[in-house]
C-alpha cells in the first residue's frame, strides 16, 4: 500500500479521495509509506463475519500518514517500528497488507 | 437564533433490547407522549421530523415520517427523515430547530427511534460496520474496535489505570438503575466491569454500549415562553477515517460543535449544570468531555474516579444512564439525551435529580465523523 501526496501542495493522506483536502488539487502521485511507528494497538475480540477472531488491530504513523489496519503479530505494542507489506486474508476473499515488525 | 425555540413537552419508550414492536409503532408511542406533554394536538403541527438510522435495512421499513405524521393526524405538515447514523436524534432536532428559528414554521415534532432488534446479529453488524472507511472496513475494524484503539492511546498517554474506563461505567449503569426508561437498571461495580470479557483490549463488555431499541420525542414551539429553552444548536464533521486524525485521540466534530454552541448561546463552561455525553464506550465520555473544554486533556479520567461526574458531583455526566446504560437505538439517543435534559431542567428526574438551570448534550455520528452540540436552559 501507497500514501497518496498532493502534486500542488505537497499535502499527503493515506486513503483514496476526490480532492486534495488542503488545497483542492486533482493531481496526485503515489509515495511510499516506508517504515512507521505503532501509535495505539487493541484485539478486536468479536469480529464480522469473514475476519479472523481474535483480530489484534494498530493505528501507525508514517510520518504526516497515518493508517489502521491488522496486525502481522499480536505481540505487536505502541511504540513499535512497523511496515505496511505481504498479502494476508484480510475479510473472505479480499487480501492485502498487514502490518509488519519492520 | 432568530425566533425563540422552546422544547413545549417531551415522552420517550423505555429502552429495550427488543421491545417487540417496529419502530413505527415506537415513533407513535414516543410522539403521542410528547404531544400530551405539550398539549398540543397534532393538528397544530407544522412540521415532523423523524431521525432514524437504517429501518430499511433493520425492519425493511422506509418512510416513517409520512408514517408517523398520517398515524397521528399531522395533515399537512410538512415532514422529513434526518439520516446521520448514531447522531440522527440531534440531527433531527437541529432542522425542526432551525425550522421554528427561522421561521419557518411555529410547532414541530420532532422523533427518534430505531429498532436494532428485528435484524439477526450479522445483519445488525454489516449494518453498523458500513458505518467505517471503506480502506479501514476491509481490515475488519469495528467501532468497539476504534473504542480500544482510543482506550489503549489514553490510559497509556496518561498512565490512567483500567478502573478509570470501570468507573464511567459503574456511575453511568448506578444512574441508569434510577431511570426507568433505562434498558439496564442495575447497578454495576467497578470490580464487575473490570471482570467483565473483553472486547476490544483494554475495553470489556461493561465498557461498550448495547444495541437497543425504543423511540424518544419532542416538540418545539416558537418563543421563549415553555419551560425549558433552546439556546444553541450547533453541528460540525470530523474525518471518516479515524486514522486520518493527526491524533488517534482527537474528535474534532465534538470540540467544533462544542465551540459553535457555546459561541451561539454566548455561555461559558462554567455555565453548564448538567450534561448528556455520548459514551457508546466508556472513553468516549472521557475524550468528548475534554474536547468540549470541561476538563483538560488527561485529566477527565480523574473526575470519574474521584466523582466529579456523580450525580451529586461538580459537573453530573449522564445522570439517565448514557448509552451504556439508558441503551443506544440508534437514531433515538440524540433525542433522548434532549428528554433527559428537559426532565432534569423541569425537577422532574425523580431519583436522580441535580440542581441545574442549564444542561448541554452531545450526540455523535459513527467514530467522531459528525457530532451535534445542544446547549438547553430551564425558564428563569
Amino acid at each position: 500500500m501507497t500514501a497518496t501526496a498532493c502534486l500542488d501542495c505537497g499535502e499527503a493522506w493515506a486513503y483514496d479521495r476526490v480532492r486534495c483536502p488542503a488545497c483542492g488539487g486533482r493531481d496526485f502521485e503515489a509515495r511510499s509509506l516506508g517504515a512507521g511507528e505503532l501509535v495505539a494497538t487493541t484485539v478486536s475480540r468479536v469480529t464480522p463475519p469473514g475476519v479472523r477472531e481474535p483480530n489484534p488491530l494498530g493505528i501507525a504513523r508514517f510520518g504526516a500518514v497515518q493508517v489502521t489496519a491488522q496486525l502481522a503479530d499480536d505481540a505487536l505494542d505502541a511504540g513499535d517500528e512497523v511496515v505496511l507489506a505481504g498479502e494476508y486474508e484480510l475479510r473472505a476473499g479480499e487480501r492485502g497488507p498487514r502490518l509488519e515488525r519492520a | 437564533m432568530h425566533t425563540a425555540v422552546s422544547l413545549g413537552g417531551v415522552g420517550m419508550t423505555r429502552f429495550a433490547a427488543d421491545a417487540g414492536d417496529d419502530v413505527r409503532t415506537l415513533l407513535e408511542r414516543a410522539s403521542t407522549r410528547a404531544l400530551d406533554d405539550a398539549d398540543v394536538a397534532a393538528a397544530e403541527l407544522d412540521g415532523v421530523v423523524v431521525g432514524n438510522m437504517a429501518a430499511e435495512a433493520f425492519e425493511e421499513l422506509s418512510g416513517l415520517h409520512n408514517a408517523l405524521a398520517a398515524s397521528l393526524g399531522a395533515h399537512g405538515a410538512q415532514a422529513d427523515r434526518v439520516e446521520n447514523t448514531s447522531a440522527s436524534g440531534a440531527s433531527a432536532f437541529q432542522r425542526g430547530a432551525q425550522a421554528v428559528a427561522s421561521g419557518a414554521a411555529d410547532t414541530v415534532l420532532v422523533a427518534g427511534g430505531e429498532r436494532m432488534s428485528a435484524a439477526s446479529t450479522e445483519t445488525a453488524t454489516g449494518v453498523i460496520g458500513s458505518i467505517v472507511h471503506p480502506e479501514e472496513y476491509v481490515h475488519g475494524v469495528t467501532l468497539p474496535s476504534f473504542g480500544g484503539l482510543a482506550a489503549d492511546a489514553y490510559l497509556r498517554r496518561y498512565d490512567a489505570p483500567y478502573e478509570a474506563l470501570a468507573a464511567v461505567a459503574s456511575k453511568n449503569h448506578g444512574n441508569g438503575a434510577r431511570n426507568e426508561y433505562a434498558q439496564f437498571q442495575t447497578e454495576v461495580s467497578v470490580e464487575d466491569a473490570a471482570d467483565s470479557p473483553l472486547v476490544a483490549d483494554p475495553l470489556r463488555l461493561y465498557d461498550c454500549c448495547p444495541t437497543s431499541d425504543g423511540a424518544a420525542a419532542v416538540v418545539l414551539r416558537a418563543g421563549d415562553k415553555g419551560e425549558v429553552v433552546v439556546r444553541a444548536c450547533e453541528s460540525a464533521v470530523g474525518t471518516h477515517a479515524v486514522a486520518d486524525r493527526d491524533d488517534p485521540l482527537e474528535i474534532a466534530s465534538v470540540r467544533t460543535a462544542g465551540e459553535r454552541a457555546f459561541d451561539a448561546a454566548d455561555r461559558e463552561r462554567g455555565a453548564v449544570d448538567v450534561a448528556c455525553i455520548h459514551d457508546a464506550f466508556t472513553v468516549l465520555e472521557l475524550l468528548e468531555l475534554e474536547e468540549l473544554g470541561f476538563y483538560d486533556a488527561g485529566t477527565a479520567w480523574r473526575a470519574a474516579t474521584d466523582g466529579g461526574t456523580a450525580l451529586d458531583g461538580s459537573l453530573p455526566v449522564n445522570p439517565g444512564g448514557g448509552l451504556k446504560a439508558r441503551g443506544h437505538p440508534l437514531g433515538a439517543t440524540g433525542v433522548s439525551q434532549l428528554v433527559e435534559l428537559v426532565w432534569q431542567l423541569r425537577g422532574e428526574a425523580d431519583g436522580r435529580q441535580v440542581d441545574c438551570e442549564t444542561g448541554l448534550a452531545v450526540n455523535v455520528a459513527g467514530f467522531g465523523n459528525n457530532a451535534v452540540c445542544t446547549l438547553l436552559e430551564g425558564a428563569a
